[in-house]
């Protein structure tokens, strides 16, 4: 996928993918910042080991969401093993439209007309 | 001091295929690491559960990435039906309607992702497939027959093995009469082939007489309307 389609077609998300999307949006960040920043956003409800993050990574990468960024801290700073991410136009677009999504969700949900609606009754034979 | 964890961890590292540890061991790794830094021991109690999570998954992705189109299809059909032998092997009333769920839900996942392309090719819609003839309702039929009959024995107890492998077959044909029935209109040669072999379990049972009448109607209106599109040959007059 590249940068000019339309997001529709990969929504709705995943919940991995949602949560690196939203932990990368503020920008570039190393695997192991991508995990506590995932903890912090969920109150510590979606934990992610290595293998789930990384094969995220993996497909986030195929599927044109996110890039490795090239630029590295000081490597006296930093560990060289460390790989950077960050999000691609098209991921940050489908960061938006996903989030778009949820919130019209919640506000439906919250909704006094929808709390209003009844399941209709079968009517008896 | 040197962590001792990391190294077996890093050992552990080698469960997955060699395309993902070439590019997310060391990551990996130093993940882990930070984890143990800040959590200690407690960095085992994630890194367990996942292992055990994700090592099948991606080892299933590497496989599958392998694999020509085709290839990937006849994988699918032998995982469904090692997990049919594995299911009458251990018997249960249960295990059918698992395998059943569990290939319905591997085809839509491969399929959503287009990970495979069908080998079949183009296809018409379902109503202008049975409407293109008049035998082709006959046919539909037929088809549609099969597949109840297959889908309703598939869960009956007695013989359960015996009664597997005939729903299968039922399955088969009868998904290969609609799909024949479809692929026609695009491909008179396939689709006609595919029609007239799944007629076959209509003949199998020839004493019970209206599938089998059924069957030679099919016969009859597609040979009579010309088994492909070439033009029969000029005789001589």
């Amino acid at each position: 996928m590249t940068d000019g389609e339309s997001p529709e077609g990969l929504l709705p998300l995943p919940s991995a993918t949602l949560h690196i999307l939203v932990a990368l949006a503020p920008g570039e960040k190393h695997g192991y910042a991508i995990m506590r920043d995932v903890e912090a956003l969920s109150d510590g409800a979606v934990r992610m080991g290595p293998g789930t993050l990384y094969g995220s990574v993996k497909r986030m990468l195929a599927d044109g969401l996110i890039e490795e960024a090239p630029a590295r801290p000081d490597s006296e700073l930093d560990d060289q093993r460390r790989r950077y991410y960050r999000l691609t136009g098209l991921g940050e677009r489908i960061r938006v439209a996903e989030l778009a999504r949820l919130e019209a969700l919640v506000r439906r949900a919250g909704s006094a007309e929808w709390a209003r609606r009844r399941v209709p009754r079968l009517r008896e034979a | 001091m040197a962590d001792r964890h990391e190294p077996v961890y890093r050992a552990l590292l080698f469960l997955y295929p060699r395309s993902f540890r070439d590019d997310y061991a060391e990551p990996m790794a130093q993940l882990f690491a930070d984890r143990r830094r800040d959590r200690g021991r407690r960095a085992w109690l994630e890194a367990a559960p996942d292992l055990l999570r994700t090592v099948p998954v991606q080892r299933m992705e590497a496989a599958m990435a392998r694999l020509s189109p085709g290839a990937r299809v006849a994988a699918l059909a032998v995982i469904v039906f090692g997990a049919v032998l594995v299911s009458v092997g251990f018997g249960g009333d249960a295990a059918p309607l698992v395998v059943l769920v569990a290939a319905v839900a591997a085809v839509v996942a491969v399929v959503r992702q287009h990970r495979i392309v069908t080998p079949f090719g183009e296809r018409a819609p379902l109503w202008p497939s049975v409407t293109q003839a008049w035998w082709a309702p006959v046919a539909a039929l037929l088809g549609l027959a099969m597949i109840v009959m297959g889908v309703g024995t598939v869960f009956e107890a007695h013989n359960l093995g015996g009664r597997i492998v005939g729903s299968s077959f039922l399955l088969a044909f009868g998904g290969m009469m609609l799909l024949g029935l479809m692929r026609r209109p695009f491909d008179r040669v396939t689709g006609n082939s595919l029609i007239l072999v799944a007629t076959v379990p209509a003949f199998a049972f020839f004493w019970i007489i209206v599938p089998a009448v059924a069957g030679l109607l099919v016969w009859v209106g597609v040979l009579s309307a010309g088994f492909s599109d070439e033009p029969a040959p000029a005789t001589a007059g």
